[in-house]
């Protein structure tokens, strides 16, 4: 629902942008769409495949199986295997919540679930192909690494905090 | 545009080849795998098309000039200020956001500029209320915070070794 009324006021945010630059020049906007609709197609497809995979990996992973697996670790090992599950998982962060919330319920700690959630959203083993096509590999590398210890370092200070 | 749709029947294909697999061998999870893939796709539609007519938008009527000023490597601190805030209130997921950064960096912004920007994106705003709804107050609040001072050593860092 949420993600709903998100795209929602992206689309209206940005077809009120296509307005307005509409009456300025009509012939950019033209070649705007033409544009958009090039990488919409290109990306669409692959994404509904990308879907279709991460359906799969939901129904055949699930949120007791994930959970249970996590619970068995605790401290350091703990935010590094959360960090590591984070990244594998995938899908949209709003299935990440339950699970997150079933660890908690079962005594596991915040360093745990917090790396847990950030490598989730930051690090998605399975969209690495389209980051590297988009990106170029030396980005990709970087960008990754430097994602995985910064989660490590952020859910021992929240650790601490909480 | 040929070779486009090309590939992108190719992924479809893969696609159905997988499902189609899923089917013989668990037809119950079969039905089940169509209706959740259905789903996340419908929801992500209208963030993906958005972002995708932004990208268009960006690519005729932003000038090179204008970005490099605003997320450029001469824009200085600004762009960090910019780029660690601005995304947390961007929804959509990974795959919906690397077009948008390819567009950004080929308009001439800044590869630190660009990394802050995916780590801040990941703050994920949109999502507050259901994620306080599910993890509480404290710990929504620590991580939304904790994402921007993340997002500007990744950064920092992250230019450093690139442009290295």
């Amino acid at each position: 629902m949420q993600n709903l009324i998100t795209g929602l006021i992206l689309l209206i945010f940005t077809i009120s942008l296509y307005v307005i630059y509409f009456r300025k020049d009509r012939s950019k906007v033209k070649k705007s769409i033409e544009k958009s609709k090039k990488i919409f197609v290109q990306n669409s497809v692959r994404l509904f495949a990308i879907f279709l995979i991460i359906s799969l990996l939901d129904k055949f992973l699930s949120k007791e199986a994930v959970g249970n697996f996590l619970l068995k670790f605790s401290g350091l090992k703990g935010i590094l295997l959360g960090d590591i599950v984070g990244a594998i998982m995938m899908g949209p962060i709003a299935s990440g919540y339950p699970i997150a919330k079933y660890l908690f319920d079962h005594g596991a700690e915040v360093g745990l679930v917090s790396a847990f959630l950030l490598s989730w959203v930051m690090i998605g083993i399975i969209a690495i192909p389209v980051e590297l096509k988009e990106l170029g590999k030396k980005f990709t590398i970087t960008r990754n690494i430097l994602a995985f210890f910064s989660i490590i370092i952020i859910s021992l200070i929240m650790e601490a905090i909480l | 545009m040929k070779k486009i749709y090309k590939e992108a029947l190719t992924y479809i294909l893969i696609g159905l080849a997988i499902w189609f697999l899923i089917f013989i061998f668990f037809p119950s999870k079969g039905l089940e795998v169509g209706r959740v893939a259905y789903n996340t796709f419908v929801q992500a539609v209208k963030i993906v098309i958005a972002v995708f007519l932004f990208i268009g938008l960006l690519q005729v009527w932003l000038s090179s000039e204008t970005l490099s000023k605003i997320m450029g490597k001469e824009a200085g601190w600004a762009k960090y200020v910019i780029s660690s805030t601005v995304p947390i209130f961007i929804g959509g997921s990974l795959f919906s956001i690397f077009p948008l950064l390819s567009a950004l960096l080929e308009k001439g912004a800044s590869l630190g500029a660009i990394l802050t920007f995916i780590t801040a994106w990941s703050g994920k705003a949109p999502l507050i209320p259901l994620e306080i709804h599910f993890l509480g107050l404290h710990f929504t609040i620590l991580r939304t915070i904790m994402v921007i001072p993340m997002a500007l050593i990744i950064g920092v860092v992250g230019e450093l070794i690139l442009e290295a």
